[in-house]
């Protein structure tokens, strides 16, 4: 799991459009309480985001498996730097992924600053 | 006002926003980090979190850094922006504007410590020489004197305690001890300007208060003998009720001059407090307190009284002529004991809000005007009658009207999809019932597959009052699941918890803390339906619950508070019943709740919100019935949704005040503080008295921030 947020946080620093593959049809990602389901409208939220450049830095990375399914759940707490920011806003966001082949994609995506 | 204001009652507006600490003394994890908090270690201060400067330290110097890295170093009085450290995202840049700033209910200066004397520094020197580091030293120094040094600074060959003033005799004993083989000398230079200024005040008060110029020590057998009269000692209660009317003081001439009546109460108190020396002794002698029928308007007369007794039980107002909770501020967050109130017989009762505001400024209190309370056992569950609001917005490299950065991402309240109130039931319960009864929690909604484990984050930014506290985060980590750190299968296994009896061996293991279920805004949950895979083998719904909140962690005698996220998987068992399935658990310092509060002027929005989620294909959450949940939303309806953030801006208020009054008369914050409580918060009261104050030389030199310019 800890390849799995290390993949999908370089991914977003890098190119967020390219955590496309990530997601399906059916994923919903909750982003400081606003909700969007499927591939595009995620893309679309995560590359609007107000911020050219920024950095996660995990803190703690927790995970779960969830059933017997295989799906797992990840929980994460980390800074999110943005624009090179001095002051780096603090989040908190927990995965629900589900087993695909030998990867897995995020089902569910909820996403919470905790400290700014 | 008189010099009382000047008086540093006890760690009372403490330095540097000092709270309590817990126990334990760990200062490298076990995951091999440094913690944050170890007091005088310069190479320790690792990671430092943006500590150094207190709660009301004044902050903004140019060029500042970030509210991170190593601040044990730092020189009191340094650098630093620590004025706003408790929400960075209006930190101002290279600007010198210290702004009020966030401080947790119950954590203000003034608060909990009043009743210990002023806070002396006591240096410590040898060390240097001997073969233990600074942090050993003082650990040592902690087990010789078998206490908790809240705050402790390093300045080159020197560790600096800071210690309350009743306790400095327990310290200085043990000067040129043996530690690792060298002698320490432990010396208090202020020590005798300290003692002697307050004895001096003390003085100045009584004899301000002694009409007809009697001289002090007549006032002091008369006040004496006023106390010993109202004092009932097998009932402990301190009856101050209808002073006007007491035929000592009038004969002497208490009541002759307006000017001198407000300074007999402040006089009556200094009495008691050299009447009963410790705190211990009021908290065990004085129990209740009567202030009724003494046509007071406001506590401008009597605010002492929280400082001579913060323990109290019972409070009696009744009779007076208070009008508005304003008139009792400067008792906020004062009396964190008290259990009974009365105010019958003041215009205040009848305030639409009047019960609720008594409990919430009251956090101990059961009785009102002799009617027991019910407190709403939960209310948690308000905001999921809330929508989702606007989208995120805010520019990048925006900065605020006072040119601080604004931070790109906005903050949002809560989200909620829990269309049964499946959820928010089960939260409610399980909160509700957590800290009572874990083994209720357990047998109700846990089963053989239920897993739980936590980790601990301990670089998590803390709020300005817990930013000089070690954070003390020994207990947690031998269970840590920090899987960033370490992720060997060994690891992993040995420290996730399957089933109610390891998972509930292991909650015995930790330390015990509690939430507070009386204030929805110290929570956010985000509340979302799954589909997991149910008994039988088939897709059910289920429902993801992220949690963010706070609880009061208590270690043996030591408080803590911390911000914790807690995400739930829950699932229905074969029967239909609400089990969880995963529950993960990450606990920070205190971070506060600003993040998750509602921004109502949140600009345009970027992004509509989306409709409720009409595509994901799942099984209908038919298994799971409502009486799976039998608390559902509690909700308390006299309540008002804004009145707490009404109260928070009071208190910015206060802090806002506090700060121009220390730029003004150059007094370090605690001092500016404590003035501006004993004039009512009116910055012109408060400023003559100063003036005063300060002519009559009542002001002692270390009350003055020697980084301010004085006015004289």
């Amino acid at each position: 799991m800890n390849e799995f947020a290390k993949y999908y946080y370089n991914t977003f620093d890098s190119d967020r459009t390219r955590l496309a593959p990530l997601y399906r049809e059916n994923s919903m990602m909750t982003f400081e309480t606003n909700q969007h389901q499927g591939v595009s409208p995620i893309i679309e939220k995560l590359t609007s985001l107000p911020f050219g450049k920024v950095a996660h830095r995990i803190t703690t990375l927790d995970a779960q498996p969830a059933g017997p399914n295989g799906n797992i759940m990840v929980q994460v707490t980390g800074e999110l730097v943005i624009d090179d920011s001095e002051h780096p806003q603090r989040y908190s966001q927990c995965f629900h992924l589900v087993p695909e082949g030998e990867s897995y994609y995020v089902l569910n995506d909820i996403f919470r600053l905790v400290y700014c | 006002m008189n010099s009382t204001a000047f008086r540093p009652r006890g760690g009372g507006p403490s330095r540097g926003g000092i709270t309590k600490r817990s126990t334990g003394r760990v200062r490298v994890d076990r995951d091999g980090d440094l913690d944050m908090d170890s007091p005088a270690g310069g190479a320790r201060g690792g990671r430092g979190g943006g500590r150094g400067r207190g709660a009301f330290s004044r902050g903004g110097v140019p060029g500042s850094g970030p509210p991170r890295g190593p601040a044990a170093d730092r020189p009191r009085g340094g650098g630093g922006s620590g004025a706003m450290r408790g929400n960075p995202r209006r930190d101002p840049v290279g600007t010198r504007a210290p702004r009020p700033t966030y401080q947790p209910p119950g954590r203000r200066p003034g608060g909990p410590h009043v009743n210990e004397g002023p806070t002396v520094e006591v240096r410590v020197e040898g060390w240097r020489e001997s073969k233990g580091g600074a942090d050993e030293c003082i650990s040592f120094l902690e087990r010789k004197t078998k206490m908790t040094f809240k705050k402790t600074s390093k300045q080159g060959n020197t560790i600096i305690l800071y210690v309350p003033l009743s306790k400095i005799g327990g310290i200085l004993e043990w000067d040129n001890v043996q530690f690792a083989s060298s002698h320490l000398r432990l010396t208090a230079p202020n020590l005798n300007n300290i003692t002697s200024s307050i004895e001096s005040r003390s003085n100045a008060i009584i004899s301000q208060a002694a009409p007809k110029s009697r001289d002090t020590v007549d006032t002091i057998k008369t006040l004496e003998q006023v106390l010993a009269n109202r004092y009932n000692i097998e009932a402990k209660i301190l009856d101050l009720s209808k002073l006007g009317e007491d035929p000592l003081l009038k004969q002497n001439g208490f009541f002759e001059l307006s000017s001198t009546t407000s300074k007999m109460f402040p006089a009556l108190m200094q009495i008691a407090d050299k009447r009963f020396q410790t705190a211990q002794q009021k908290r065990d002698t004085v129990h209740s307190v009567s202030l009724a029928y003494n046509s007071l308007k406001d506590l401008r007369a009597v605010t002492t009284l929280s400082v001579t007794f913060p323990d109290l039980k019972n409070l009696s107002l009744q009779g007076n002529l208070i009008e508005g909770w304003q008139a009792l501020d400067s008792w906020r967050n004062r009396f964190k004991n008290l259990e009974q109130l009365v105010l019958m017989g003041n215009p205040l009762t009848r305030q639409p809000d009047y019960k609720q505001e008594a409990m919430r400024r009251f956090p101990a209190l059961v009785m009102l005007d002799n009617v027991p309370l019910d407190r709403p056992a939960v209310k948690i569950g308000d905001e999921a009658r809330r929508g989702a609001g606007p989208g995120a917005s805010g520019m990048s490299g925006a900065v605020d009207e006072g040119g601080r950065p604004v931070m790109p991402l906005r903050t949002k309240g809560k989200f909620i999809q829990d269309d049964h109130g499946v959820a928010m039931g089960f939260l409610s319960t399980f909160f509700a019932t957590y800290d009572n009864d874990k083994n209720a929690v357990l047998s109700q909604f846990y089963d053989s597959a239920s897993t739980f484990s936590m980790s601990v984050n301990t670089s998590a930014p803390r709020v300005e009052a817990q930013q000089n506290t070690r954070q003390w985060w020994d207990p947690w980590i031998p269970i840590s699941r920090n899987l960033k750190r370490n992720h060997s299968s060994g690891f992993m296994s040995a420290r996730v918890f399957t089933g109610p009896d390891a998972i509930g061996h292991i909650w015995g293991e930790i330390p015990s803390f509690r939430h507070n279920l009386g204030n929805e805004e110290l929570w956010s949950f985000d509340v979302w339906p799954i589909e997991v895979l149910g008994a039988g083998g088939i897709m059910v719904g289920g429902i993801m619950c992220c949690v963010h909140g706070e609880f009061e962690e208590s270690n043996g005698d030591k408080f803590m508070k911390r911000s914790f996220d807690r995400t739930f998987i829950l699932r229905p068992d074969a029967n239909g019943a609400v089990k969880v399935g995963n529950d993960i658990l990450v606990v920070r310092s205190y971070g506060g709740f600003e993040s998750w509060k509602e921004e109502p002027e949140a600009p345009v929005p970027v992004q509509a919100p989306m409709a409720a989620p009409v595509g994901i294909p799942m099984a209908a959450p038919v298994g799971m019935p409502m009486a799976a949940a039998p608390v559902g939303m509690v909700q308390d309806p006299n309540m008002p949704q804004g009145q707490a953030a009404v109260a928070q801006t009071e208190q910015q208020q206060n802090m806002a005040k506090c700060f121009e009054f220390a730029r003004r008369s150059g007094l370090k914050m605690e001092w500016a503080e404590l003035c501006l409580t004993e004039t009512g918060w009116n910055l012109e009261e408060g400023w003559t008295a100063f003036v005063q104050a300060n002519a009559a030389g009542n002001i002692p030199q270390d009350a003055f921030d020697p980084n301010i310019p004085r006015p004289f």
